[in-house]
């Protein structure tokens, strides 16, 4: 009894362990010479402590880096970031225009449709796995 | 005596001010007559004197902001009537040509409109031709794959070639749906 309900909990945190929820993830579709696209998602924190995105990784390339575009000065920029927080309880949007997770040195060209498995590190070691779709955006 | 120095400060303002207006808008210059190496061969924008051009910026490296432009543009253009469409030509002019050559900005373009010319220039060249049309660029490093990036005025700029003169300017945030009405004005 003691065995079958240790196995009940581990169910339970097996399927309730991540933190994070991911949302409407979406690659770009971008014209096939390009080698470099850009990802967007939406990111929705239930538990009760800030989450930190710090690695996104894929077999489609070996380079994705976290993104932001701040408008500033009259100037759309671009910058590399280290860390993308999720306040507790609360969700954001990388969408075009703010944050984004680019995608460099594509290995093979995207093709409408298809969806890539993605792995996602947080700063507390954990890893959550998701599949985002490729689309005209 | 007062009324004298007063006005001969007015001058020198005046004289100061236009002096350097002068340096500042390059009042020689026309990129009516520069020649341009485009996607579809050598132009120069007076060739299109009987049109309205409208000009963007941007970068192919750059994933995000640059082809969500490109794609409102080519939605804006289908909400023309043929006719309409005439009346104007969409230019895009690269701000990168250290890292983009003249194919892939075809193959770019050809992807969001086959009737979308895209303009490669040399850093001198480009940064005359932005100056008169007040775009602002600039280089930075980047601690990324991509090494460096570019800054850039996200704006879309009408240009009229025969009153050689800039009609008016779309803000980067304008949905399709306002710069489509605004067109469709000229």
């Amino acid at each position: 009894m003691i065995k079958l309900f240790s196995i009940a909990v581990g169910l339970f945190y097996f399927f309730n362990a991540n933190a994070l929820e991911i949302l409407n993830a979406k690659i770009k579709l971008l014209p096939p010479a390009s080698k470099t696209t850009a990802m967007f998602l939406t990111v929705k924190n239930d538990s009760d402590a800030d989450q930190k995105i710090v690695n996104i990784k894929s077999k489609i390339s070996d380079e994705i880096e976290l993104h932001n575009m701040i408008m500033e000065d009259g100037m759309m920029k671009m910058r590399a970031t280290n860390e993308i927080l999720i306040p507790k309880k609360s969700s954001v949007e990388l969408k075009p225009g703010g944050l984004h997770v680019m995608i460099f040195n594509l290995k093979s060209a995207l093709k409408e449709n298809d969806e890539h498995e993605f792995i996602m590190e947080l700063s507390n070691k954990e890893i959550i796995k998701f599949k985002a779709l490729v689309i005209p955006l | 005596m007062k009324l004298f120095f007063s006005i001969l400060i007015l001058i020198g303002i005046l004289f100061y001010s236009y002096k350097s207006n002068q340096t500042h808008n390059n009042f020689n210059y026309n990129p009516n007559e520069i020649e341009l190496d485009a996607t579809n061969g050598k132009l120069k924008l007076e060739m299109f004197s009987e049109k309205i051009i409208i000009l963007y910026f941007g970068f192919l490296s750059c994933p995000d902001f640059c082809p969500t432009t490109l794609s409102k543009i080519s939605k804006v253009f289908k909400g023309l009537t043929p006719d309409e469409q005439k009346k104007f030509q969409f230019f895009f002019i690269d701000l990168d040509p250290k890292r983009d050559d003249i194919k892939s900005i075809t193959e770019y373009l050809n992807f969001f409109s086959k009737d979308f010319i895209g303009v490669k220039m040399n850093d001198r060249q480009l940064l005359s031709f932005s100056q008169f049309f007040k775009i602002k660029y600039r280089y930075v490093p980047l601690n990324s794959e991509l090494k460096y990036t570019v800054d850039h005025a996200a704006d879309l700029v009408l240009y009229s070639p025969s009153k050689k003169q800039i009609l008016e300017k779309f803000s980067h945030s304008l949905p399709a749906e306002s710069i489509l009405e605004s067109l469709k004005k000229y």
